[in-house]
């Protein structure tokens, strides 16, 4: 296990971070039209219940991560298949955010570059900087949170100076009704609440008095990145109208290219396309991480260095066969993946919390 | 160390290759065989005043034979008692103290039929005095600066800090030059693991010979391949004083002005002092203009690379025609303009450290304006290019510490390669990586990427 | 030793991306298309031409032994059964790889919006380098071709001067209004499916047109103007909006900000007029007894600024006459385009969107047969405006000449 520590603020920033990867510009939701917004907030709602259980799960358990306090509460047998399979997961997801990154970099600007390139580049950069430990790793998402928060103010501001938000286009709420809405949830639930449970490969590394801070700050982050989501989702469908909306593959990109400041500041493409790419190659970033460490629980390995390189080999590998083209990787990514991931992000934990709830009533009597 | 006094001045005389300037004075009194003596100094390191009235106060005939002194013991005693009347004194056996004192420059006394020596302060070179410093010159505040001398540094700060938890400790560190460090830090309000970590680092140097700080540095910073600098280094006795009340510990060495600071934080190199000194508001203002000039130079030609080769999209569109049309007759790609630019740049800087005063001036203007100039004429390079590596120049410049600008240098040119193979995404991977190297750098133990630093417990 | 195969490895796969650069683009590789032309080419395929920015001609300052012959913009055209196909293959003829992110004007021949153009957008909306914020014209009474090859005088490159005579007229005379593709594209998906796309018109000496001498002269011999809109329906060209009309649905439509209107006073007709600063239309829809019922409602603000009569404002109620003339004149306006929108059975002022938005269930009930029941439906006007000064002088100094 990983012996970094964390500081508060550091896990708030990772988690955010984590959060808003991808999805910021992509968008989730985009089903539910012109109230993709609404969808994105309501999906806090079982978000917030996953994140309890996650909570509960860390507050029984403060000194382990999910990889090891697995085999505690269902024992060896059962545990070390079950790590086993998580890490396979973070394997996987890891493997999905980081082929999206080169196929969404891909499409909106190195058409002619081969993808193998930028996953080797980004490949070695996902090498090094997990390699260099929990801290330095939360460290630079901290800076880079920073930094996609200057851009996003700039960028708000900049749409708002262009004149091109037209709040008529929310309009009218609702209008397909409610069943959308909730048919929306499982989605913007999935992704990015859901994904949560990475959280608890980390949660022990925070420093911290107790354990009530830190889910605290835990479920702070989710709340406010489900805000900033739903903000810009909102903003996103003001400006472009829900038609153009549903239709582009990069709604944060499609709404900076419209804007227009006294005919000199265009083109701030650069805005979307940073955002877009630190918080997408963060996310796999900490994705990559969780699998790294929990491949180390698996082989009860002091820390994670000696196994960064393989794994970091394997992700890179496999984003380049697990999908033919862009079209299938979203399909399995965003469309298919929310069912797969069901039972790691929510079944599992629940049951977990099930089993290790009746142990320890059984310990105290 | 032996008795006889013949065999002692030899085995002196011996060791220093009869060098002329190891004086050796012989006191003899005939009627008195045992009062025989012999003082050794080295006359271009000792103060020949003191030496002098050494001599005097000891070899005085009315004292040294007053009743009071017999035997041999209690006569290299009295002579001891007698000379740190004038300066500081003491015995000793050991032969390589004995050495160690003459060639520091003290004054050594034999007595034959005496086993110990005594070594009498002695030392006046010649130092520079204290002038203005020449590098983190500040528009308000003190303009002194150090000198070589290390006495004269610890003065220097001492008189600053008039405080009795200033603490100092000696080491003598050169396998050859046995050079004097200095570690001084308040007492209560430095960590006391890290001065501890810091003794035992210094004591772990194992080198021929310490000339100047920098050498201690590579010693003392953590085992990391890293262009960043991970002590502070400053010429200014204000800067070592504010430091250290910070919390932070000073190593000066003897024969350098620059004092080195640990442990110290990657923000640390753009403050200045006279932040401190000037108007709060302007100051927290103009270290953001730091950082932004720090970015500048860091990023300014990697930027203009990827958005002329791979977005030109994100230039506006009458800057863009112009830039094509300047582009027009240059042969090289943007990639290759760049880097000969910022190669050319680079010597003439080197260039400019090491011209003699007379002719530097001259050349600046021939090198800047006019190779600029007669370059974008003769189509060899853009116009905009010359601009762009003058104002990554500049801005590289901003940045109060020598030492965080070269590896600006090394950073630069990683990322214009960066940039031209894969553009702004490239760039974002470069800083990726540069941000998680920076994370991961520790300076003494402690986190070097942070803006808080940890202070011991308690004041002095 | 295992240390060593892991750097190896790690090499062989930093190395990779260093094989080249393959999206590099230097910049003088690229032709800066600075506005397109389509027109329809026979056999069902498309003509593009392509306004090119000559640099060397263009920009200011320091040109490093350049091209400096020729004129600003340089034109290429070529034909494809897309629109892509056609650029790809005027390959054969640019020098340079043609560069669309600076695209800023897109002209459509009147042929081709005659026969249909609501396929041809795709193109702009899919690729990554076109911009969604270039303007879109119709040549009116010819070729977009022709259009894109005229030389323009004040103005370096013409691409940039049609979007200023554009941008002009629509702010400060206000019979059309700027409308850019993703603006095309929503008025093609929204419910009217009815489009307003402002024309350009090259009058004079067509011949002369692409030619230097055109701008060498104080009278170009031949010029584009901005004339009129056309309105289309399901992507088909079917009538040009000019004058009187053209503006009352401007006024409709909210898009009014700036313009002169003359109305009548003292018995002289067109004697006073008047400057819009501000117009604001806000449009309200009712049901009664199943039928529908908008009420357009227009705010309007201006000031005098000439004066053609000796009408003497310092007398009560002098402003009041005068802007309840106003009122009268922008009503008329407004009901005449309305009368003629309701006659061609073509919704051009944007109400179905509107009743979509607020009363959703009604708009469903009613959309399939929109242009009817629009036709159908009652639409009244009531305008209120405000004269808030008249300029430095209170009369005329035609008062005080004696007869």
């Amino acid at each position: 296990m990983e012996t970094g520590k964390m500081s508060k603020l550091q896990l708030f920033s990772v988690m955010v971070m984590f959060e808003l990867g991808g999805v910021i510009a992509l968008g989730i939701g985009g089903n539910a039209k012109q109230d993709t917004w609404l969808a994105i907030l309501l999906g806090l709602v079982p978000g917030l219940c996953i994140l309890f259980v996650y909570g509960k799960l860390y507050t029984l358990y403060p000194k382990d991560t999910l990889t090891t306090f697995i085999p505690k509460i269902v024992g060896p047998y059962l545990g070390k298949p079950l790590v086993f399979i998580y890490s396979v997961h973070f394997m996987y997801q890891a493997v999905r955010n980081f082929r999206g990154i080169g196929n969404v970099m891909s499409i909106a600007v190195y058409d002619e570059t081969p993808l193998i390139a930028l996953l080797a580049l980004m490949g070695i950069a996902l090498m090094y900087i997990v390699y260099q430990g929990i801290e330095a790793m939360s460290r630079t998402i901290v800076t880079f949170l920073i930094v996609m928060a200057i851009l996003g103010v700039i960028g708000n501001l900049f749409v708002v100076f262009s004149g091109i938000i037209d709040v008529k286009n929310l309009l009218p709420i609702l209008e397909n009704g409610w069943k959308t809405v909730i048919n929306t949830i499982p989605l913007t639930y999935f992704l990015p609440y859901a994904e949560l449970v990475v959280v608890l490969m980390f949660f022990p590394n925070v420093q911290a008095a107790s354990t009530r801070p830190v889910v605290r700050i835990a479920a702070l982050a989710a709340v406010f990145s489900g805000f900033v989501l739903s903000y810009t989702m909102a903003l996103n469908t003001a400006v472009l109208g829900p038609d153009l909306l549903s239709r582009s593959t990069i709604p944060l990109l499609a709404t900076t290219s419209k804007i227009n400041i006294g005919d000199f500041i265009q083109k701030t493409d650069g805005i979307s396309l940073s955002t877009l790419v630190i918080s997408y190659f963060f996310k796999a970033v900490v994705y990559f991480y969780a699998a790294v460490a929990a491949v180390s629980d698996l082989w009860n390995l002091k820390g994670i260095r000696q196994i960064v390189v393989p794994i970091g080999m394997i992700v890179f590998f496999s984003s380049i066969m697990i999908a033919e083209n862009a079209v299938e990787n979203y399909i399995e990514g965003y469309v298919i993946n929310p069912y797969v991931a069901f039972p790691f992000q929510t079944a599992i934990p629940i049951v977990l919390l099930i089993v290790a709830w009746m142990r320890k009533k059984r310990a105290a009597a | 160390m032996d008795k006889r006094l013949k065999l002692n001045i030899d085995r002196l005389q011996q060791a220093t290759g009869q060098s002329p300037d190891y004086v050796i004075r012989h006191y003899v009194r005939d009627k008195e065989p045992c009062l025989t003596a012999a003082v050794a100094y080295n006359a271009n390191l000792s103060n020949r005043q003191a030496i002098d009235d050494a001599i005097a106060h000891m070899f005085d005939e009315n004292r040294l034979f007053a009743p009071e002194q017999k035997e041999h013991h209690n006569r290299l005693h009295w002579l001891m008692l007698q000379a740190s009347l004038v300066g500081s004194a003491a015995k000793s056996s050991n032969w390589k103290a004995v050495i160690r004192a003459v060639v520091s420059g003290d004054m050594i006394i034999f007595l034959e039929g005496s086993s110990e020596a005594i070594i009498v302060f002695a030392q006046g070179m010649e130092w520079r005095t204290i002038t203005e410093p020449t590098t983190q010159v500040t528009i308000r505040g003190p303009k002194d600066s150090f000198t070589e001398s290390l006495s004269t540094n610890v003065s220097l700060v001492r008189r600053r800090v008039k405080n009795e938890s200033l603490w100092l400790e000696m080491f003598s560190i050169g396998q050859i030059t046995e050079t004097d460090v200095a570690m001084m830090y308040v007492h209560g309000i430095a960590d006391e693991s890290i001065v501890e970590e810091l003794r035992r680092r210094l004591h772990e140097i194992r080198e021929d010979g310490i000339l100047e700080s920098g050498t201690i540095e590579k010693h003392l910073q953590d085992k990391k391949l890293t262009p960043f600098p991970t002590l502070y280094n400053t010429e200014r006795p204000d800067s070592v004083v504010g430091h250290l009340m910070d919390g932070r510990i000073a190593i000066i060495v003897d024969g350098t002005p620059f004092v080195l600071m640990a442990p110290v934080t990657f923000f640390q190199f753009f403050q200045s002092v006279e932040d401190f000194y000037q108007l709060s508001d302007i100051g927290v203002l103009i270290r953001l203009l730091r950082y932004v000039g720090y970015l500048i130079s860091l990023l300014l030609p990697a930027l203009y690379i990827a958005a002329m080769t791979f977005h030109q999209e994100m230039i506006p569109t009458p800057l863009l025609i112009s830039l094509v049309a300047q582009r027009e007759g240059v042969p090289f790609p943007v990639i290759i303009e760049a880097l000969l630019m910022e190669l050319s740049f680079e010597l003439m800087r080197e260039a400019g450290v090491r011209m003699p005063r007379a002719v530097g001036q001259a050349v600046s203007i021939v090198g800047a304006l006019i190779l600029g100039q007669a370059a974008v004429q003769a189509g060899i390079v853009s116009a905009a290019m010359v601009i762009i590596v003058a104002a990554t120049g500049i801005a590289s410049f901003t940045a109060p510490a020598f030492n965080i600008a070269i590896s600006v240098r090394i950073l630069r040119f990683v990322l214009m390669i960066l940039s031209s193979v894969f553009g702004l995404f490239g760039i974002l991977i470069g800083l990726f990586i540069l941000t998680a190297h920076l994370s991961s750098l520790k300076s003494i133990g402690l986190p070097y990427f942070t803006f808080q630093f940890k202070r011991g417990q308690g004041k002095g | 030793m295992r240390n060593r195969l892991v750097y190896m490895l790690i090499l062989m796969v930093a190395a990779l991306p260093m094989t080249g650069c393959w999206n590099s683009r230097e910049p003088k590789q690229l032709a800066i298309v600075m506005a397109l032309g389509i027109d329809k080419a026979p056999g069902n395929k498309y003509k593009v031409s392509f306004q090119i920015a000559n640099s060397g001609q263009v920009a200011p300052g320091i040109v490093a032994g350049g091209s400096t012959y020729g004129a600003p913009v340089m034109v290429y055209s070529g034909t494809g059964s897309s629109i892509y196909e056609a650029i790809r293959k005027t390959s054969r003829s640019v020098p340079r790889q043609l560069f669309f992110a600076h695209i800023r004007l897109v002209v459509i021949g009147e042929s081709l919006a005659k026969s249909g153009m609501q396929e041809i957008f795709d193109f702009f909306d899919r690729s990554r380098e076109t911009r969604l914020t270039a303007m879109v014209l119709i040549a009116r009474g010819g070729d977009a071709e022709q259009a894109v090859r005229t030389l323009t005088p004040l103005e370096k490159l013409p691409a940039n001067a049609v979007m200023g005579k554009m941008m002009h007229s629509s702010r400060l005379w206000s019979e059309n209004f700027t409308v850019y593709i993703d603006d095309v594209i929503n008025m093609m998906v929204s419910e009217e499916n009815v489009l307003l796309i402002s024309g350009v018109k090259l009058a004079g000496d067509k011949g002369m047109s692409a030619k230097k001498e055109n701008v060498e002269q104080t009278n170009p011999a031949a010029i584009l103007n901005i004339s009129g809109m056309a309105v289309m329906q399901e992507g088909k060209l079917k009538k040009w909006l000019d004058g009187r009309l053209a503006r009352g649905v401007i006024w409709a439509r909210n898009k009014m900000e700036s313009s002169v209107m003359t109305i009548d006073a003292m018995g002289k007709p067109k004697s006073v007029s008047i400057e819009v600063s501000r117009g604001k239309t806000k449009v309200k829809t009712q049901f009664a007894n199943g039928q529908l019922r908008f009420h357009f409602h227009i705010d309007a603000e201006g000031f005098i600024t000439e004066l053609q009569v000796p009408f003497d404002m310092t007398k009560p109620g002098g402003i009041d006459s005068m802007e309840k003339e106003w009122a009268e004149t922008i009503r008329d306006e407004a009901e005449a385009a309305i009368k003629q929108a309701q006659s061609e059975k073509c919704d051009m002022l944007g109400l179905g969107q509107m009743l979509r938005r607020e009363h959703p269930k009604q708009w469903n009930k009613r959309k399939d047969d929109w242009n009817n029941v629009f036709a159908d439906s009652e639409i009244t006007v009531t305008v209120h405006t405000e004269i808030r000064h008249q300029g430095l002088r209170n009369k005329s100094y035609l008062s005080n000449i004696s007869k």
